[in-house]
């Protein structure tokens, strides 16, 4: 049998890294630099599409923030219900429904959007909705329409808390209705060491009517009693978010996502969380944080930041804090407070911590740390309704988005 | 016609049927690109389910004009022509395949007719570029960083445009700026190259420095952009 043998490579062939050999080491190098630039590009390009996707370059923009530009621009009594949307609110849920008739608006609240374990007895449901009140009683007055307000008008509806029923009368335009676009809740540092003056204390405290005496402002002003009040906010902040189910229906309210924040127009959002610029852009390039690091963040600028440099704390406080009437007044009187440090160059940010557990001890039948220690804050028979702290401000806060009109219109 | 006519005629004559066709069909594209912009930009809120529920209708409608006149401008170089370098038709299927591509993302079905008209001319150009493969390899060699000076100063145009105000005007006219000084940049001396470079880079990424990213493309533009007109002025 004749043998075959394979037959032998040629010579000629060259090896497989050939072109790597015949390269100058020149060569070599500046393909490596080619290489290493284009991915350079190529990632700069990624994160440029990141910070476009995640609206880093639009604060305040888009159709989510329109309603704070644009609320005038409605026909007949809508710009009354675009004012009521621009109250503040718990967890900008925006818990709020409005019937329209010719002389009237009804007002209802919206139990699908509450915060869950965070409000278990809609209490800062109702101070909302008494926010929204103010802000539509005082944009009907400059719009020449005097309002009557009936609360809470049908005890068989428990949803409808409020009738307002308009006529003609001569615009008022008052300084708090000027405000109404321009108040936004500041969660930025304050200015460290900067009193607020009495006097302006005292302009805030007579914003309470006299038609609502259950109704009133504490204020804790020494350094003894915001450090005292300061303490236990921070505690109450660590002991929510060591509640598995607080925590998680406050995040659930967190929203991360431009396109989440655009298209659901609700929520808190970085830009609102009083961030410095820097860490804010950071945040959104980042992919979305986790809830515990949330939490963290929160209780560290709750801590350091918030607590730290607060000029003063006021407390909402109403005689029976479980009566929705009483509820609806004390949100009237925190808006009106709110629009007039906004007129007067002061910061104001809503800090409900030790009222939220406060409320979550007695849902769940807990030993009352946080509603004694409320309760020895205040005077005997005023309860607390809500808590914020002023300061001058050392930035201008941020708008939070707000659903369009149309969502918040019942038939 | 004229004498001169037919000599301005000429290039389109001589040139295969097919690629006349798709030059002419890049600029129907570009054009129908054009007013699917203006469409998106003035009428998109009313538009929604046309243009791609974009909720943004107003910088989407920009984007869209924007590369639609990228991709005019290649159509009408490509229709002029008279002479077909491997760079110029590089430049031409770059600038008809990007915007034809980039398009389908900012306007929605509106998109669709420009897209594809696009999208198949650059496919007609590529025929050439395959047959030049060693040129085009040539050709990317020598420009890759300019190619990469381009691509960041377009990020700086795209970012300015989603900042708006005067950072987003000072990101806009830096890009152009940087654009122009690249096209420019055998009429311009190195210092002056360089000087531009910086000038055109750096009031965009001061003003929003704390976005990190136009610092980060700042320095990138500055990098690449020193190491390809210094490259440049080498190989002159």
């Amino acid at each position: 049998m004749l043998e075959t043998s394979p037959p032998e490579r040629s010579i000629d062939v060259p090896p497989a890294n050939a072109g790597m050999v015949g390269m100058s080491r020149g060569h070599l190098l500046r393909r490596f630099g080619l290489a290493a630039g284009t991915i350079a590009v190529v990632g700069a390009g990624a994160l440029s599409y990141r910070a476009y996707d995640q609206g880093v370059f639009q604060v305040g923009q888009g159709p989510a923030y329109a309603p704070w530009s644009n609320w005038k621009e409605h026909k007949g009594l809508l710009p009354l219900v675009a004012a009521a949307t621009l109250a503040p609110n718990a967890h900008n849920a925006q818990p709020w429904l409005f019937r329209l008739a010719p002389n009237r608006i009804d007002l209802f609240a919206d139990p699908s959007r509450s915060i869950g374990a965070v409000d278990p007895f809609a209490r800062e449901m109702h101070i909302g909705l008494g926010a929204a009140l103010e802000n539509l009683v005082i944009a009907a007055r400059g719009a020449g329409l005097a309002s009557s307000v009936t609360l809470m008008p049908d005890s068989a509806q428990q949803h409808h808390v409020a009738r307002i029923d308009l006529a003609r009368s001569k615009p008022q335009r008052s300084g708090l209705y000027e405000q109404i676009a321009r108040r936004h809740s500041n969660r930025y540092p304050y200015v460290q060491g900067k009193a607020v003056p009495g006097a302006a204390l005292a302009a805030i405290t007579a914003l309470g009517p006299a038609d609502a005496p259950d109704a009133r402002i504490v204020w804790f002003t020494g350094r003894a009693q915001r450090a005292h009040v300061s303490e236990l906010i921070v505690a109450a902040t660590e002991a929510f978010i060591t509640d598995p189910a607080q925590s998680e229906s406050d995040y659930k309210w967190f929203h991360q996502s431009w396109d989440e924040i655009q298209s659901q127009r609700d929520g808190v959002t970085v830009d609102a969380s009083g961030l410095s610029d820097l860490t804010a852009a950071l945040a959104k390039l980042l992919p979305a944080q986790s809830r515990t690091a949330t939490d963290d963040a929160w209780l560290t600028t709750t801590r350091d930041h918030q607590t730290k440099t607060a000029a003063a704390y006021g407390i909402v406080a109403v005689r029976n804090a479980r009566d929705n009437r009483q509820r609806l007044e004390g949100g009237r009187l925190l808006e009106r407070a709110h629009l007039w440090t906004a007129g007067h160059g002061l910061a104001l940010q809503h800090i409900n911590q030790m009222t939220e557990r406060a409320d979550r001890e007695k849902a769940l039948a807990l030993t009352p740390r946080f509603g004694d220690a409320l309760r020895g804050l205040l005077p005997t028979d005023w309860q607390a309704l809500s808590t914020f702290r002023i300061g001058y401000p050392t930035h201008t806060p941020n708008k939070s988005p707000r659903r369009a009109i149309d969502a918040v219109i019942v038939s | 016609m004229t004498a001169h006519g037919h000599a301005h005629a000429q290039p389109l004559g001589v040139r295969p049927q097919l690629h006349q066709l798709a030059a002419v069909g890049a600029t129907a594209g570009a054009v129908l690109g054009l007013l699917a912009g203006i469409s998106e930009l003035t009428v998109g809120p009313q538009i929604r389910s046309w243009v791609g529920d974009k909720l943004d209708t107003t910088r989407l409608g920009l984007a869209t004009i924007t590369l639609s006149l990228i991709a005019l401008a290649a159509a009408i170089a490509w229709l002029r022509r008279d002479s077909a370098s491997t760079g110029r038709n590089l430049s031409v299927f770059s600038g008809l395949l990007a915007p034809g591509l980039i398009g389908f993302t900012t306007v929605g079905r509106l998109w669709y007719a420009p897209g594809v008209l696009l999208v198949l001319a650059s496919v007609v150009i590529s025929n050439d570029l395959r047959t030049e493969a060693t040129d085009v390899g040539n050709t990317l060699s020598a420009h890759w960083l300019a190619g990469l000076t381009a691509v960041l100063a377009a990020f700086y145009i795209f970012l300015g445009a989603t900042a708006l105000g005067l950072a987003g005007a000072l990101g806009i006219l830096g890009g152009v700026a940087i654009l122009a000084t690249l096209a420019a940049s055998s009429r311009l001396s190195h210092r002056t190259r360089l000087l531009a470079l910086c000038a055109a880079a750096a009031p965009f990424a001061a003003l929003t420095w704390w976005s990190v990213v136009t610092p980060l493309l700042a320095v990138l533009l500055i990098t690449i952009g020193t190491l390809s007109v210094t490259r440049n002025a080498a190989a002159r």
